[in-house]
């Protein structure tokens, strides 16, 4: 024991002697101690955890307070560039030369073509409801929780949050064209059922009545181009087609097993700017665009939508030899699809009007109805065909197509001409 | 044994009464940890009788003789029934006791030295035991010794107390300050240094120490 140790005894002798005569400010500690409430021994750490806690809970249920006031706020759409705000239940037609966009608070867009038709069933929190009645809308959907978009078009439905696609749909023709750019949609009712997921670079041609539906892969025009060019090959000399040049059909060379690289060519270019106008309805100016980039040249490139665009555009351009041009291209390259078999239907009407051929149109006709017995167009070509075949002169073969279209169709647009030449038959 | 109260042992059995009767906290660190965790009153009182002596006198061994003792002591044993469930080691409930008492009695220390910073006083000035109420009794060298450990730095002071007042073994004095073996006696070396050198102007306590030149 060292000095130290020695006075630190010393020291705490003392002490104890002292604390040994106080003992009272221990037992009042103790007494104390026994009357604390269990919780009070808490740390103070805990109680600030609690008081965070609580001040958290507190901000979370004013922000949630907060969201669901603003949520309550109905969309609002703006119409046109005069920015003309639309309510619930309006009915919207698009001019005749030019489109019309339909602006939505929440950052959807829907432009809608020329002469298209539209109705504003809902301007709700959560995002809106259209009816498309007839035409062609471009939508953009942002991806935001308060932007759905549900678009009714003739018996078909569309769900979307986010993403960019256009639909079609005439209701005459029972056509349903819907092609998605980007994000994922669902599609359903009628031929759909209860929901049919689509995901981006699908393009999808519907028909209710006939019961059919045609989905297309590839976004990229390329990838899309050399499959219809592979089954062209496969499936060649199928069906009745058209003297066409080997060298008007497009060269695509691909490296690998992937899509072709896209790379656009002045003549390219020229055709985005005929597409464009043909989207916005503009057939004559599309098609005078598309001539001046050389419209056959524009035809061995197009792709099969391109290509019934183009000749969408000649016929209204009232250029009947460059629309037969482009639908039997679609016909050559794209064969066995829906577009296919609606070249046929057209190329049938082409002959019967503009050229008089009624033996042509009927051979037409009948390859439209072998393709789609069941199709959208399958009344309209049958009774095209007994007019046709009557007109070709085979009388005979004519009244038995009447009596089968009276049959399946009685008050169809043709009973009328089917029951003049029954009526003519007897003696 | 604890030993039950004798008001307890009066109140007779639970089937004579009708009341439900706590029993006693059991005689282990263990079982009274336990105890403390299922909240029972009876724990915390046994608690303090278990540890509140020596808690006090480690306060009074690192303190001196100070009127916050009988404060300090009840902040000590709230500390430690919050944060109860922090103890990992229930056997080990003696020396984490010590140690929150260590950390109470430091913190004590530094709350007045902050205090007297701001009242721009020098230390030598304004020695923690004139403000102090100090038993009539205290001897010289017990008022003399704290004045010059008032006058150390707040660790090596806490150390030093708890090694030569309280005696404490080096690994006691190390666990109840929170650092390693290795640490406290390079700490303690520098207390005993500085120790000597201010207890020299003391000559009660030149009486007690062997201050040789060069012998630590």
């Amino acid at each position: 024991m060292n000095d130290l140790n020695r006075l630190g005894r010393r020291i705490a002798d003392e002490q104890d002697a002292v604390r040994a005569r106080e003992t009272s400010g221990r037992f009042r500690v103790r007494e104390r101690l026994a009357s604390l409430p269990a919780p009070s021994a808490r740390s103070t750490r805990y109680k600030l955890w609690v008081a965070a806690a609580g001040v958290s809970i507190a901000a979370t249920m004013t922000f949630a307070l907060w969201a669901r006031f603003i949520d309550t706020e109905p969309l609002r759409a703006m119409i046109g560039s005069s920015q003309k705000r639309a309510a619930e239940g309006d009915w919207i037609e698009a001019p005749r030369v030019e489109s019309l966009p339909v602006r939505f608070s929440n950052g959807t867009s829907i432009d809608m073509a020329p002469r298209s038709r539209a109705r504003l069933l809902e301007l709700g929190s959560k995002g809106a409801h259209v009816l498309i009645e007839s035409g062609r809308v471009d939508v953009k959907v942002v991806r935001r929780p308060d932007a759905g978009l549900k678009l009714s078009v003739g018996p078909f439905r569309i769900r979307v949050t986010g993403t960019r696609f256009n639909v079609r749909w005439n209701p005459d023709l029972d056509e349903f064209k819907l092609e998605l750019a980007e994000g994922n949609l669902e599609v359903s009712g009628c031929v759909f059922g209860q929901g049919y997921r689509m995901k981006a670079g699908q393009r999808v041609y519907a028909s209710c009545k006939s019961g059919r539906f045609d989905m297309m892969e590839g976004g990229r025009r390329g990838g899309e181009e050399i499959a219809m060019q592979e089954s062209v090959d496969a499936n060649a000399a199928s069906k009745p087609q058209a003297s066409l040049p080997e060298a008007s059909r497009p060269a695509i060379k691909r490296k690998g097993r992937g899509p072709a690289r896209q790379v656009f060519t002045s003549a390219q270019r020229r055709a985005l700017t005929w597409r464009k106008l043909a989207e916005q309805g503009s057939y004559v100016q599309a098609f005078m665009s598309a001539e001046a980039a050389g419209f056959e040249s524009q035809c061995a490139q197009a792709n099969a939508t391109e290509l019934w665009m183009l000749a969408d555009a000649a016929h209204f351009a009232g250029a009947a030899k460059k629309e037969a041009h482009a639908l039997i291209l679609l016909r050559n390259r794209f064969p066995k699809t829906s577009l296919a078999a609606l070249a046929a239907y057209s190329l049938g009407r082409l002959e019967f009007d503009n050229r008089g051929s009624y033996g042509k149109s009927a051979r037409w006709f009948e390859v439209y109805l072998e393709e789609q017995p069941g199709g959208s167009l399958s009344r309209e070509a049958r009774g095209r065909l007994i007019e046709a075949i009557s007109r070709a002169g085979d009388v005979a073969r004519a009244r038995a197509l009447a009596a089968e279209y009276l049959r399946d169709y009685p008050s169809g647009p043709h009973a009328e001409l089917a029951k003049n030449l029954l009526e003519t038959a007897e003696p | 044994m604890q030993q039950i109260p004798k008001s307890r042992r009066q109140q007779g059995s639970p089937a004579n009464t009708g009341r439900v009767l706590e029993l006693p906290v059991h005689k282990s660190d263990t079982a009274l940890v336990s105890e403390l965790l299922s909240g029972r009153d009876q724990a915390r009182t046994a608690f303090f009788d278990r540890y509140g002596d020596e808690i006090e006198r480690l306060l009074y061994r690192v303190l001196g003789p100070d009127q916050e003792i009988e404060d300090l002591l009840q902040d000590v044993f709230v500390a430690a029934f919050g944060s109860i469930k922090s103890l990992k080691k229930p056997d080990a409930l003696r020396s984490w006791l010590r140690g929150i008492a260590v950390r109470k009695a430091r913190k004590c220390i530094l709350r007045r030295q902050r205090w007297r910073f701001i009242r721009f006083l020098p230390g030598s000035d304004l020695p923690e035991q004139e403000a102090r109420v100090i038993p009539l009794e205290v001897s010289e060298a017990l008022k003399a010794t704290y004045t010059v450990l008032g006058k150390m730095q707040t660790d090596e002071r806490v150390a030093f107390a708890l090694r030569y007042i309280d005696g404490m073994e080096l690994t006691e004095v190390a666990v109840a300050c929170g650092v390693s073996l290795s640490t406290i006696k390079r700490r303690l070396y520098r207390a005993q240094r500085c120790f000597r050198q201010l207890a020299s102007e003391h000559d009660v306590l030149v009486e007690w120490l062997d201050l040789v030149e060069g012998k630590p």
